[in-house]
Formats: structure tokens, C-alpha cells, sequence
């Protein structure tokens, strides 16, 4: 029966894929309709080129036809698997982010990874020790780390430890052996997940703290139960909830973060398709990233609730579709 | 940009009182507040009362390091940093501060509205944010600010509309808290209309939770703006701001590293500085909820 | 870290991971030590920093000219332009001009392309096609407006212009004419040149991998008609980051790079050994001289008075730029005898740097009070951001509110080359697509050029300068042609319609021990590494 209504759950929610994609696409379409010269001043850069040319590229990008139907154009096009073709350089919009998507993908879950592994045991260890020294200066440190803003931590972290100790690869992503790549991506990683670690600290140790003082937890201690069981067997469980909440809304919150990172550390991931296309304004690439973030965007948050509602079991659906 | 909030947070009214104020506040909270309020002096008055212009350029003396006529060195185009940063504090307050304050304006009107009144404006309302919530808001902003251009206006504007969602949820949820305490249920019975109650009764009750929202969203908002800056968009070119500053210096890093530390430094600092503050408000009078920020 | 109970294991376990760093440390210093070397020391390896990724390795797609040292490994041309400025047979074994119209090369045999097909005069025409064809979109098509047909017959191939033609005989040696396989371009047409299709070429190289963002590699082209390149193997490393770049070529891991930024060349001529690499780039800034105040030759002239052209060009460029006065770089005039371009260039009218003079015009004008009016500057060019920001400092000491307004580079030429009313200033960067000093002169100052995709964004419209201008493009005696262009510059400096800013070299960096030998803006679109002498 749970399972069932797990499926339900779920197929409603990926419904939302649907208003959000188009939304989202449409207006970044309207956007870019506004560029003056559109699409094939982009592709001309600054060259004259004769009427010819131009009218023979307008034709070519349907820029002659109403703003609906290049988009439903578009959308045809979209729900055939073709996003397209970049203006800069010509590569398929779903080749190029294909073949981006994995780092991305690995940046974002390495940092997630390192953000959780290292946050939720500061957290832990603020919470139990609260008001003493130790938990002063995690929570010093945690305030710090999420105030400092992404691109500068990355600057800072690229140029002590790549640039002046040396101890780091100043650029590429390493071969395919697993201990160059981790190598090359460690920096990244760790820049990327500063201000995540710091938030995940914070929340842990609000939310056991919290908890440390309820009832049941006073219940069993006074029952004899040892602190440590206390703290996993009915702290933990229950801290658990606003942690995970977190970690999936930085699925998302992340995406910002990686722009930077891959910027200043010049890896070729999305974030940095993303910044390219923006300034090149390569309009299609541009569409096809929105609809990608979109569809991610989404995702995150179907998985957010779902895993809500998995952990937490007083919460029906209906009320985690809130 | 601000992460949802889960559950409910205390409401708390602010102690008014300045001697009670000076009473509570702890060193670090004390130093973060004196340098937020030497940076609003700067912001004010710097550009008139700073000696060295921002934007006299000396084309033959660029990317010099510190020295007894620029403290911290010249920039690409020979200008004073140590000015410029000093001028920089007034797009660094002002662009965060509107964002920060149309969230705080914003926030009160729709989420007590939508708690009070329930019903219609409630879902509307909330199913609004939900949808922002969902969006990776500095990176549409990064689309929009490229794409219709606009520089400095236009990200503080789609800044303002990407701000809103989260504090929305948080003042909800304490006007909540606020709606089902005997003191309203008195009000109403006494006939008092609907806008008294919600503006007179429970904003001054919510203000600390609005305060603290306020901070942080100020120093969100400024991380994005500089963030922005960063990526050459959202500025004019040569306009002191912290953001832009950093990445044009980046290029005479070796020349005058200052170009590129100093600005860095301002942002952190009072980034810092305001978070430390918002915290504090937060932990302090808004009680301690299982909440999330 | 924060244990307590646990401080001895904590500080145990920082130590090992610090030892564990310096270790690795170590090895990496000792791996990027200089592996190019075989054992008899000659190089056969090169490595280096590109500092953004190629869009695209077709030329008609991507017509960019530091993308054009790559492609230029890559492809060849019927003749080349080198180093040392002569023009020489490649593809082509010879070539005669039969008439003032009529062009015919005579394609070489036993020509290949790199997956063993020889090159056919098919492939040339089909080449020349992609730019006089419109439906092919090529971005630099107005280049070869000239061209009324081509034809082959045995391996000669016949082209015939419009009309006399002073530019034609240098295009063959362009980026705009690389030879294309016909057969491979025409079945992956829409996709061409991108990592999935890297292009093929006759040159002395071949594309082994095209990472975006990452890496490019070439390999040597065993089919390679011509003399044996020194390298086997070129990686252009993509290093966005200036600093970057700087400190991989001071660890050696880059052998060399073009246009280090000027803001750090002192370091960058510490990392290696600088040359300079004529370029002919002129940056400057247009006045809409139909429009109100710029009507006004008051106004240009005081206009001109308070640029500070000799700073700016410090600033964009250390040691390699010059403020200038015209157009035309005075290397261009190669034909003339040196005495008579210095003479020539003094009497173009320019207006050194004077604020006090600025004002003093100005005065005079019809706005003696100043005025505003913006700029548009292309956010991706840091030289002309760059000059904005200076010409707004110095302009605004007499009085003139130049407001920045920064815009996409596309869209931004768009607006020029729209030429609708009220054009303003602009902020132009070109630079001359042959060793020829026609070209500028014509695209700036002749009316034909002041209209929809032109780009006279002076509006400049004389008759006289007119007439000149058709001579010049006609005339097929350099000399007469260089005393028409240097007469052309001389009258129109008189209506002061543009402000010349500065004359722009290019910088050419390799690693201690190397030289560069003679290389140019001209010459780097064909096989540019055979310059580079690692001994």
C-alpha cells in the first residue's frame, strides 16, 4: 500500500516537470528575443557581411517566422531529443552538455559528500558540547565559511595551494586514472564545499540541540540508556530530517556555486558552458542549459520530498506536498 | 537563495532599550556591529570626505604596489584602491540593502497576510513560493542580467524578486505561532479589524524574526551582487564595486596583489560582520526552534 | 582537529597527511621536469597555452585570427604569405595574373590530405565556395565579394574578378581560402569543425584530440606534401586564467603563448623570451559626423585634443603600442621608400594630447559647455574597456559626459552595423585581413561604406576621398596604390572623423633557450610553430 502510494507520490510530483520546464524555457526564449540582432548578430561578431548572408542566415534559424512559432519550433525539436546546435561553435546543445554533465555531476556530488561528512560530525560535536570553547569556534568557523562568497574562497584556496605551495595541479581535469582525477578535482571540491559544510554544521547542530532536550531523550536517560545510544538511537534519527532536507536543497543551491568554482579553476563543466554562452550570448545554448537546470531543479525537489517522507514517518504525502 | 525553513521558529519582540542592548551584546557581536556602522558612515559620506579620488586615473604609474601615496597600490588603470574601496562601500550597502529591505517590506505583507487571513491568499501565496523555492535563483538571474542587460538596476531588481521566497515561509510560520496565541483570539472578539490586528498586534511580535531575516538576506544579497560583479555583469565598467574590482585586478595579481585582496577582504568582512549579527538576533530573541536558514 | 580526548591521534594524523602532500608534491616537481627532450636533444614536442578554447576549427564558422594559428597546422593555402613579407607558392606551384581580372594557379600534384586523398582543383573550388556562397553563411564572406567565377581545367584553376582588384592577389594566402576536402565538409556540413568532425587539411598536421575547454592535440600528417615539420606533436594546453598561465609557463609546463596580458608582462619576459609580432591592429574611436554636437569640426578636433592616445596605448599594450595617427600603421606602407611615409605622415592632421587646447576648441564650438552622450563598449574586449574608461576620465576635463554603457560584443557591432541614425562615438579595434594599406581606408572613409553593414560608422561621405578610394582598389602597382592610401588618409584627416588611439603589435612568448624568427600577423595563419628555434 505504501509503495503504491510512494509511486503516486512521485508521478505527481514529476508532473511538475512540466509547467516548470516550460515556464522557465519560454521566458528565457522572450529574453532572448530582446538581444538586438538576435541570434545571427551573435553568429556574425562583428564581421559586415552583405544582405545576402544575412538573409540566408536568417532563414536558416527561422528568425523571419513569429516569436510562437520558432518556439513551438523549438519545442518540437526538444521533444525529439534535438536542443539544437550552438551559434559559436556549432556543436549539438545536448553533445555539449552531455559531455559536461559528468564533471558537473562530480563536482557537485563531491562536494556534497565532503560537506556531510565533515559538517554533520561538527555538528554533532558543537551540539554536545554546546557553550563550551569547542562549539564557539565551530560555530565561529561556520558563520565564517558561509559568509565567505564562493568565487572567493575558490580564488583564495587556487592560489595558496596551487599557485604559491605548489602542492596541487594549477589546471585540467586528469587522466582517467582515479588518482590524478582526485587529485585534480580535490581544490575544487574543497572550495565548492565550504559554505555548504559550513550551513550542514550549523543546521546539525541546531537541530540536536533541539532535540537533545526533548522529552523521550530525557526519558531515557533517565532511564540509565548511555549517552552515546541516546545520541544515535533517538537524537540522530530524528536530527536526521532538517539535515537531508538541506543536503537535497543544495542539489540545487550548489548549481550556483559550481559557476564559480569551474570558472576560477577553468574545469569544463556546465557552470562554465553556462558563463561562456551568457557572454557569448549563444542563444540556444543558453535555452538548452535553462531546460536542463530545470529539469535537475525538479528533480532535486522530488527527491527532497520523497526522502522527507521516507525518514520521517508521521508525514503523510499530502502534507509533505507542502 | 535563502534554504527553506521546516518548522516553526519563536517569535520575539526586540528589547527597545539601549541599555539593555549594550547589557547582552558579546565582544564579537559588538565589533561586527562597529565595523557594519563604520561602513555605513563610509558608504555615506566616504566619496566626499576621502581625500584620494576613486576614478582619477594615472595611466603611467598602473598596478603599482603600496606606497606612501596609495596605500594599497593602483589598479589596471593606475587608480587608487584604498579610494575605491572606500567608494565601493556605497554600491556594497546600498544594492543589498534595497534587496534586503523590499524582502523585509515584502516578507511582512505577504506571509502574516497569508497566515492571518488563511484561505485563498494562503495557498496562493504559498504555492508561489514553493515554485521559488525550487529555482536556482542566482543563476536565472545570471540569464536575465546578460541577456536584457541593464547592469546594476536590473540585478538588483531580479535580485529583489529572488529574495523574497524564503523569508515569506519564516515570517508565515511565526505570524502562525502569533495567530493562535490568546491574544489575538481577544482582539477578534473585540472587533478589531482584520489589517489592525495583523499590523499592530502581530508584526512588532514577529520584528526580531524580520530584523534577522533582514541581515541575512543583506548579506546573501551582497555575496550575489559581488558574485555578479565577479562575472562582468550587473556593473558599469570603471564603477568602484567590490565585485568587479576583484576580477579586474585579478590580472596585475603579481603586480599588486592589493588590487585583488583588498576588495576581497571588504566583502568578507562585512558579510561576516552582518551574518554574525543576523545570527545573533536569531539565537537570541527568536528563540530556538528546529529551524533551518 | 577539534577532538580533545583524541589531540594526540589528531595532530598524529594532520602530520601524516602533510607528509603525504609534500610527498606528492615531490613527485609532481620531479614529473613536470622537461620530458620533451629525446635523447639526442632535439625537440619533438610542443606545448602551448592557448587562453580561451577555439569556438570552432572551421574557418568559415569561427573566423578568429588567434584561432587561425591552429587551423592554419591544419589546413593550407594555394599560396603563403611569410615572416619575412614575401608571398609564396604552397598548394598552388605557381600562379600568374593573365589579366587585371583574370587570376590562374596552377595546383600542385601529389598534394594529400591527411586521410590520403589528394587534393583536387574540385576541392579548391568547392573552397572558394564556402565564402562567395551565401547559403553557406561564412562569417567573412564581404572578403571575396570580388570574385564573378572560378573554374578548373587540367590542375589550373582560373578565378576571375569583378573588376581590377589591388586586395585579390593576397586572399589566396588568407584564412578565408584554406583548402577544404570537399567531400568530407559536404557530408558533415552542419557540424564541421567541432570536436565531433575536426576538420581535415593538407597541412603539416593532423587533429588527434579537440577537448573544449581542456586540451587540443596535433599530430604530425604523414601525407604532408611539403618539407618535414620539426615538432611530431603539438598540445595547445587552454589555460583561461592569466595567472595561470603565467605560472605554468615559469614551471615549464606551457613551452610558449601569444599576447601574455600587458598588465603582467614584466613577469611574463622573466618566464621567457618575448618577441614582437607585427600586427597592424589599430584601435580608435568613430564620430558621427552627421550628428549634433559631432557635426561640429570644433567638437572633433577638441574631442581629439583630450584623448591621451600615447597612455592609453601604454596601458593596453607595454612596449608593443603606439598612439597613432592614422589607420594604416606605418609598416604597412612597404612599398614606398621610408623617407617618403615619414613625410607622408606628417602631414596627416592629428591633435596631441592637450587639455587646455581641448577646451580652448571647444569653446569655439557649438556646445562650449560640454554635453553628454555614451558609449557602447563590448564586454568581452578588455582593450576597449580599457580606453573607455580612460577616454571618459580625460574627456570629462573639458567638459564632455561620456556615460559607459556595456553590451554583448555582438549585439553591440550590430548597432554599427545597422547604421541607423545617430551612431555617436564608437570604440572600433581592427585590424588589415592583408599586408595591404587599401583596406582600412576604404572600410572607414568611403560612402559606399557608410551604410547597412558597412563600416564607415563616421559617416564620413567625400567625393573626392571617393574617388580615390575606387583607384586605389583598382590599381594593381603597390606603389601607386600606397600613394593613393597615404593620400586618402592625409585628406580625410583634415575632417578629423575618427580618433586614431593606437597602433598595436602582437607578442609572441617561448621558453628560455628558444627564439622566434620572423613572424607576423599575416604570416601566423600558416604553420607558425616552423618560426619558433628551440636552439
Amino acid at each position: 500500500m505504501r509503495g503504491r502510494a510512494l509511486l503516486f507520490y512521485v508521478g505527481r510530483r514529476l508532473l511538475l516537470l512540466i509547467p516548470v520546464t516550460l515556464l522557465v524555457t519560454i521566458a528565457v526564449f522572450l529574453l532572448a528575443s530582446l538581444v538586438p540582432g538576435g541570434v545571427v548578430a551573435v553568429i556574425l561578431q562583428g564581421h559586415p557581411t552583405d544582405t545576402a548572408v544575412v538573409e540566408a542566415l536568417r532563414q536558416k534559424y527561422h528568425l523571419n517566422d513569429p516569436i510562437y512559432v520558432q518556439y513551438l519550433a523549438w519545442l518540437g525539436n526538444v521533444l525529439h531529443g534535438d536542443l539544437g546546435r550552438s551559434v559559436l561553435t556549432s556543436e549539438p546543445v545536448s553533445y555539449a552538455i552531455m559531455s559536461r554533465l559528468a564533471l558537473t555531476v562530480e563536482l557537485n556530488a563531491g562536494g556534497l559528500l565532503l560537506a556531510l561528512s565533515v559538517g554533520v560530525p561538527l555538528g554533532i560535536i558543537a551540539a554536545t558540547k554546546q557553550g563550551r570553547g569547542r562549539d564557539r569556534a565551530v560555530v565561529g568557523v561556520a558563520i565564517f565559511g558561509s559568509s565567505a562568497p564562493h568565487f572567493i574562497v575558490a580564488l583564495v584556496i587556487l592560489y595558496v595551494f596551487a599557485e604559491k605551495l605548489n602542492l596541487f595541479p594549477l589546471f585540467g581535469t586528469g587522466s582517467d586514472d582515479i588518482g590524478d582525477r582526485l587529485w585534480h578535482m580535490a581544490l575544487p571540491i574543497v572550495a565548492l564545499a565550504i559554505g555548504p559544510l559550513a550551513l550542514i554544521t550549523k543546521i546539525t547542530r541546531a537541530s540536536v540541540l533541539d532535540l537533545i532536550e526533548r522529552d523521550h531523550v530525557l526519558f531515557a536517560r533517565a532511564r540509565g540508556v548511555s549517552e552515546l545510544r541516546i545520541l544515535v538511537v533517538y537524537v540522530l534519527r530524528n536530527a536526521l530530517i532538517p539535515i537531508v532536507t538541506t543536503a537535497g536543497l543544495l542539489l540545487i543551491g550548489l548549481l550556483t556555486g559550481t559557476v564559480f568554482v569551474e570558472t576560477i579553476f577553468g574545469l569544463p563543466g556546465l557552470g562554465q558552458l553556462l558563463v561562456s554562452s551568457v557572454k557569448g550570448t549563444d542563444i540556444p545554448m543558453i535555452q538548452g542549459l535553462v531546460l536542463v537546470i530545470g529539469i535537475w531543479v525538479v528533480l532535486a525537489n522530488v527527491f527532497i520530498d520523497v526522502v522527507y517522507v521516507l525518514i520521517d514517518p508521521r508525514v503523510g504525502f499530502e502534507r509533505a506536498a507542502r | 537563495m535563502a534554504t527553506a525553513t521546516i518548522t516553526t521558529v519563536r517569535s520575539g519582540k526586540l528589547p527597545w532599550s539601549i541599555a539593555s542592548l549594550a547589557r547582552s551584546v558579546p565582544i564579537s557581536i559588538g565589533l561586527a556591529l562597529f565595523v557594519i556602522g563604520v561602513l555605513l558612515v563610509l558608504a555615506a559620506v566616504g566619496q566626499w570626505i576621502w581625500p584620494v579620488s576613486p576614478s582619477a586615473q594615472h595611466l603611467l604609474n598602473v598596478a603599482a604596489p603600496p606606497g606612501s601615496e596609495n596605500w594599497l597600490g593602483t589598479d589596471t588603470l593606475g587608480r587608487d584602491v584604498t579610494a575605491r574601496i572606500v567608494a565601493g562601500c556605497q554600491s556594497a550597502v546600498i544594492g543589498p540593502f534595497i534587496i534586503s529591505a523590499s524582502g523585509l517590506v515584502l516578507s511582512s505583507v505577504l506571509g502574516i497576510g497569508a497566515a492571518y487571513l488563511g484561505g485563498a491568499v494562503d495557498t496562493i501565496t504559498m504555492r508561489f513560493v514553493d515554485f521559488m523555492l525550487a529555482l536556482p535563483g542566482l543563476l536565472i538571474v545570471i540569464v536575465i542580467v546578460s541577456l536584457g542587460g541593464g547592469g546594476y538596476w536590473m540585478a538588483i531588481l531580479v535580485l529583489c524578486l529572488f529574495n523574497v521566497q524564503g523569508d515569506i515561509r519564516i515570517v508565515r510560520g511565526a505570524a502562525l505561532d502569533q495567530k493562535s496565541l490568546p491574544y489575538i483570539e481577544a482582539a477578534r472578539v473585540l472587533g478589531i479589524p482584520r489589517w489592525r490586528i495583523m499590523f499592530r498586534h502581530i508584526l512588532p511580535n514577529v520584528s526580531a524574526i524580520l530584523v534577522a531575516n533582514l541581515a541575512i538576506d543583506f548579506a546573501l544579497a551582497l555575496v550575489a551582487l559581488s558574485g555578479l560583479a565577479f562575472l562582468g555583469l550587473g556593473s558599469q565598467p570603471g564603477a568602484p564595486e567590490w565585485g568587479s574590482m576583484l576580477s579586474d585586478n585579478e590580472t596585475i595579481l603579481f603586480s599588486n596583489p592589493y588590487g585583488a585582496l583588498a576588495p576581497a577582504a571588504a566583502i568578507v568582512l562585512l558579510a561576516l560582520s552582518v551574518n554574525l549579527v543576523g545570527d545573533w538576533i536569531y539565537d537570541r530573541y527568536a528563540g530556538r526552534g528546529r529551524f533551518v536558514r | 582537529m577539534f577532538g580533545s580526548k583524541h589531540s594526540g591521534q589528531g595532530s598524529y594524523r594532520t602530520a601524516g597527511r602533510i607528509a603525504v602532500a609534500v610527498a606528492v608534491a615531490l613527485m609532481s616537481a620531479a614529473c613536470t621536469g622537461n620530458n620533451n627532450q629525446t635523447a639526442t636533444n632535439t625537440v619533438t614536442t610542443l606545448t602551448w597555452g592557448l587562453s580561451s578554447t577555439p569556438a570552432n576549427l572551421f574557418a568559415p564558422t569561427d573566423f578568429s585570427a588567434p584561432d587561425s594559428t591552429i587551423m592554419g597546422l591544419i589546413q593550407d593555402n594555394l599560396l603563403v604569405y611569410t615572416g619575412d613579407g614575401k608571398l609564396v607558392p604552397s598548394l598552388a606551384e605557381s600562379w600568374t595574373a593573365s589579366d587585371s581580372t583574370t587570376y590562374v594557379y596552377k595546383l600542385r600534384s601529389g598534394a594529400k590530405f591527411s586521410d590520403g586523398h589528394a587534393v583536387t582543383t574540385d576541392d579548391v573550388l568547392f573552397s572558394l565556395q564556402l565564402q562567395t556562397d551565401p547559403s553557406y553563411g561564412a562569417r567573412e564572406s564581404t572578403l571575396f565579394a570580388n570574385v564573378a567565377s572560378a573554374s578548373a581545367s587540367g590542375n589550373a584553376i582560373t578565378i576571375k574578378l569583378k573588376q581590377a582588384d589591388t586586395l585579390w592577389k593576397w586572399l589566396p594566402s588568407h584564412m578565408g581560402f584554406y583548402i577544404y576536402e570537399k567531400s568530407d565538409v559536404t557530408a558533415n556540413l552542419s557540424s564541421y569543425g567541432t570536436p565531433q568532425h575536426p576538420p581535415i587539411g593538407s597541412g603539416p598536421y593532423k587533429v588527434k584530440d579537440y577537448v573544449p575547454d581542456s586540451h587540443i592535440t596535433l599530430i604530425r600528417n604523414p601525407n604532408y606534401w611539403g618539407t618535414k615539420p620539426q615538432f611530431d606533436t603539438i598540445t595547445f594546453q587552454i589555460i583561461p586564467d592569466d595567472n595561470t598561465r603565467l605560472l605554468a609557463m615559469q614551471n615549464g609546463q606551457i613551452d610558449g603563448a601569444f599576447n601574455p596580458p600587458g598588465a603582467a608582462i614584466v613577469q611574463w619576459a622573466i618566464a621567457g623570451n618575448l618577441s614582437d609580432m607585427p600586427a597592424y591592429i589599430w584601435r580608435g574611436l568613430t564620430l558621427d559626423i552627421q550628428q549634433a554636437p559631432f557635426n561640429d569640426i570644433h567638437v572633433r578636433r577638441a574631442l581629439y585634443y583630450a584623448t591621451d592616445r600615447a597612455s592609453i596605448a601604454q596601458v593596453v599594450s607595454p612596449g608593443r603600442a603606439m598612439a597613432s595617427t592614422a589607420l594604416d600603421d606605418p609598416g604597412l606602407f612597404g612599398a614606398l621608400p621610408s623617407a617618403s611615409v615619414t613625410s607622408g605622415y606628417n602631414q596627416i592632421a592629428s591633435y596631441p594630447f592637450d587639455i587646455s587646447k581641448g577646451k580652448a576648441e571647444l569653446a569655439l564650438s557649438s556646445v562650449p559647455n560640454g554635453f553628454t552622450t555614451t558609449l557602447n563598449v563590448p564586454q568581452e574586449s578588455a582593450a576597449a574597456k580599457l580606453i573607455a574608461q580612460a577616454v571618459q576620465a580625460s574627456w570629462a576635463q573639458i567638459g564632455v559626459n561620456l556615460k559607459l554603457n556595456l553590451m554583448p560584443g555582438g549585439p553591440r557591432f550590430q548597432i554599427i552595423l545597422d547604421h541607423g541614425p545617430n551612431l555617436g562615438v564608437q570604440v572600433i579595434g581592427n585590424l588589415p585581413d592583408v599586408p595591404d594599406p587599401t583596406e582600412l581606408p576604404w572600410l572607414y572613409f568611403a560612402s559606399d561604406q557608410a551604410v547597412k553593414n558597412g563600416n564607415n560608422s563616421s559617416n564620413l561621405k567625400d567625393s573626392q576621398i571617393d574617388s580615390l578610394v575606387s583607384q586605389a582598389l583598382v590599381e594593381t602597382d603597390p606603389v601607386k596604390a600606397a600613394n593613393l592610401d597615404m593620400q586618402i588618409q592625409q585628406l580625410a584627416s583634415q575632417q578629423v572623423p575618427i580618433i586614431p588611439i593606437l597602433w598595436q603589435d602582437n607578442t609572441v612568448v617561448v621558453k628560455k633557450g628558444w627564439k622566434v624568427g620572423s613572424i607576423n600577423a599575416f604570416s601566423w595563419s600558416h604553420n607558425f610553430v616552423e618560426a619558433i628555434q628551440t636552439s
